[in-house]
């Protein structure tokens, strides 16, 4: 999986970085900056000024007139003060909906677009990016919106709380995939070998090349970096928030121990047991995926033993959910747990 | 400008996946502190699978539930606490009915009576994991073995659960007393590990001591006072008979206890106001002095391998404990509290000794590493004496006397733990416990 992940992100940094070595050596000075500052003359802001009536007060309060000139340049009705939205002047043609930037921040959390749940829905009779399709979404909308027409109807679009309205009528939908198949989708978007095997770009781009032809350093630029944004959220386990603070972990122990019932005079209490299990998201223990990780010295009954002791525990205190925090759940999605034994041990 | 900056951007955003690769790390918790608390179990009445059969299917439930709770490991959920019913052996469990009531393990079995034959088989659950702890197991015996059955069904409970072997299809061996101190009737009796059962061995002619099982549970070594003396005797616990052992004129031979491959034993005999360490064959043969010293050294006992033997001496002014080689030489002292140590007995795993103490006019029923490290005293009373370890090495029975004349000794068990300490049920007082192996 780290192997694929290389290789994607190897490929595409060198595909940025031949397209940046080819946009600044083919793409012209931005003089739009020291333009756009020079361009605001007292005349221009005086005619301009009739035509903002209403800002008046606005522009009397702050300092505004220099950003807002350096926009005029491109007129896209982009006010946002987000950083991302850098990345929305490239493209024009994009519908002044205001959630491609507000969604930008959240690329990092998968399953959070709604159009990932249509591109799973829809039957793979269509172009085959179901995976990437969500990861361009602030770019190419429109685009996007034609191929996913046909399951739009049943599982509508609208980014807003996607996860109860999108489920919600899908099951209305008879003819959308079952639930299951939103999940699976879930799934490969978090497999990052899925994400550099499927050529994400090119269902999209061509069409929008072809209505913005006078910028293609500027698009390849945009796809290397779309693909590179793409690569980095499939690719990233890494757990998102900040961890488990002490207090939130000495619970988790707490609640464990307490159903963890050692018998210090037996041979199971002189062997040590790393076990490891997933977790749900509610705080519930994936029983299935309880295994033994590794032991300590001992005979193979008394090893058992200990297993099974540190797995009732883990099962029986966790029936109902470990107090853990929901939005950390990155952190404990996967938990590896030592059962030792050794301070309860009969001496 | 713009674009160079978006170009930095991607290229910080890719680097720091690529560069953290399977970053994912699982959340690593380390458990130290537990709970010790009996694991609750839920036994409901073995299903009658044929007519007659209900009574024999209360008794042997009965029997395996007491096995199991009589531990101090297992702690049995009253039937009136139960949600669901078995009916039907084959029926599948509701795990969330025995959830609800906090089983964490569930035994249900079925008996069949066919004639003098009666068949019992059984299933053990992890009512938490919601799968079977093992297979199913049947038995099949005559009517009157009904209750080595039960305890055979036990055993096989407790040792899936704890991993260890159990000891409930195991025999002791004692002295059963009647009569007032001073004129005490003694008899050689054999019993069920938990009382029941319980047969003579000897009439009660001649004084019996310190009965010692063979490794293979059929023979019983003895002292006895048949010659006036004490002598060492090997009574065959099926047929009844005995034969005596170390027939040296002169000397008395006594505190006798079979090596760990049952073909030799190690005594004491006494002669010229002398007592040492003697070893022999079961066979007959000459006796091999293992001591010679002007002490006394008594009460000796192999360890589990047969290479060492510790027992007790008052070579050093007070009663201790000594290991030596089991072929004699040097012998080492491993008990140095105060007080006086005597009867001590290797424990089946190897790592314990269990021993008598006498301190401060108090007895005690200890143990003690085999280095005499880690001493730790078990009961106190008036006189607690003569531990024997069970089969799997984790409890201890020994003799508790009460003051006075009237003071009729009794069998006691207690976890090597010191916990669960409990009476065994005797009819009439009994003294001198030897625990059998398990039997096969």
């Amino acid at each position: 999986m780290q192997a694929g992940t290389y290789i994607s992100g190897a490929g595409h940094g060198a595909l940025i970085l031949s397209l940046l070595a080819d946009g600044w050596m083919g793409a012209s000075p931005p003089p739009l900056n020291v333009a756009s500052v020079s361009l605001i003359s007292s005349e221009e802001f005086a005619a301009l000024t009739p035509l903002r009536t209403a800002p008046e007060t606005l522009a009397d309060i702050t300092p505004a007139p220099r950003p807002a000139d350096q926009r005029t340049e491109a007129p896209e009705p982009l006010e946002a003060g987000d950083p991302d939205l850098d990345d929305a002047p490239d493209a024009p043609n994009a519908p002044p909906e205001p959630e491609p930037a507000e969604d930008s921040p959240e690329q990092q959390q998968p399953p959070e677009p709604p159009s990932q749940e249509i591109a799973a829905l829809a039957p793979p009779s269509d172009t085959p990016a179901p995976p990437d399709a969500p990861r361009v979404a602030p770019l190419p909308a429109p685009d996007r919106e034609t191929p996913k027409a046909p399951v739009a109807s049943n599982v509508p679009l609208p980014r807003v709380s996607p996860d109860a309205d999108t489920l919600d009528k899908a099951e209305e939908a008879p003819s959308a995939a079952p639930r299951e198949a939103t999940t699976a989708i879930v799934t490969e978007a978090e497999t990052p070998a899925s994400a550099p095997a499927v050529p994400p770009h090119p269902v999209t781009r061509p069409a929008r090349q072809a209505e913005e032809p006078e910028a293609p350093a500027a698009s390849g630029i945009e796809e290397a970096v779309e693909a590179a944004i793409a690569d980095a959220i499939s690719a990233s386990d890494a757990p998102v928030g900040p961890p488990l603070s002490g207090s939130e972990k000495e619970g988790f122990v707490i609640a464990v121990q307490e159903c963890w019932n050692v018998d210090p005079v037996s041979e199971a209490a002189r062997v040590t047991v790393d076990i490891g299990f997933s977790m749900n998201r509610d705080g519930t223990v994936v029983v299935p995926s309880i295994r033994l990780l590794d032991a300590t010295e001992g005979s193979d009954a008394a090893i058992k033993s200990a297993y099974e002791k540190g797995r009732r525990a883990i099962i029986r205190c966790g029936s109902q959910g470990y107090p853990l925090p929901a939005d950390k759940f990155d952190h404990w999605r996967e938990v590896e747990m030592t059962f030792n034994p050794e301070r309860m041990r009969l001496k | 400008m713009m674009r160079v900056l978006t170009v930095f951007l991607a290229l910080a955003m890719t680097s720091g996946p690529v560069a953290g690769q399977g970053a994912r790390e699982p959340l690593r918790i380390e458990i130290t502190e537990g709970v010790i608390e009996p694991l609750p179990f839920a036994a409901p009445t073995f299903v009658p699978e044929t007519s007659g059969a209900e009574e024999m299917a209360t008794l042997i439930t009965q029997v395996v539930a007491a096995d199991l709770a009589g531990t101090g490991i297992f702690r049995e959920i009253p039937h009136s606490a139960f949600i669901s019913t078995i009916t039907n052996f084959a029926s599948p469990i509701q795990y969330s009915d025995w959830k609800a009531i906090n089983a964490q393990a569930l035994i249900t079995g079925a008996v069949a009576v066919s004639g003098n034959r009666v068949t019992v088989k059984f299933r053990l659950f992890d009512v938490f994991a919601g799968s079977p702890l093992g297979d199913g197991l049947q038995f099949a015996a005559t009517s009157t073995s009904w209750r080595r059955m039960a305890h055979k069904v036990a055993d096989a409970v407790y040792a899936r659960i704890t991993g260890e072997a159990a000891y409930f299809d195991s025999r002791i061996a004692f002295v059963s007393e009647r009569g007032p101190k001073n004129a005490r009737s003694k008899r050689l009796a054999i019993m069920d590990y938990d009382g029941a059962n319980a047969r003579f061995l000897s009439d009660s002619s001649t004084i019996v001591l310190a009965p010692r099982f063979s490794p293979d549970g059929d023979s019983v070594l003895y002292t006895g006072y048949e010659t006036g003396m004490p002598q060492i005797y090997l009574l065959n616990a099926v047929t009844g008979r005995s034969r005596r052992l170390a027939n040296l004129p002169g000397s008395m031979t006594f505190a006798p206890r079979f090596s760990p491959d049952g073909r030799a034993i190690v005594f004491s005999l006494s002669r010229g106001g002398n007592t040492d360490i003697y070893r022999m064959s079961t066979s007959g043969g000459a006796p091999l002095r293992l001591t010679s010293t002007p002490s006394i050294e008594t009460a000796a006992s192999f360890s589990p391998d047969g290479r060492r033997i510790v027992f007790e001496s008052d070579r050093s002014g007070t009663q201790q404990l000594y290991v030596m080689s089991a072929g004699g030489g040097e012998a080492t002292r491993i008990s140095f509290g105060p007080g006086r140590y005597g009867t001590p007995v290797w424990s089946p795993r190897g790592d314990l000794i269990a021993f008598t103490k006498q301190n401060r006019g108090r007895f005690h029923i200890g143990v003690m590493g085999t280095d005499g490290s880690d001493e730790r005293l078990l009961t106190a009373s008036f006189l607690d004496e003569g531990p024997t370890w069970a089969p799997n090495g984790r409890v201890i029975m020994f003799t508790r006397e009460g003051r006075g004349p009237n003071g009729a000794p009794s069998l006691y068990s207690v976890d090597v733990s010191g916990r669960n300490l409990r009476r065994v049920a005797t009819e009439g007082a009994a003294s001198d416990p030897s625990w059998s192996p398990l039997r096969p």
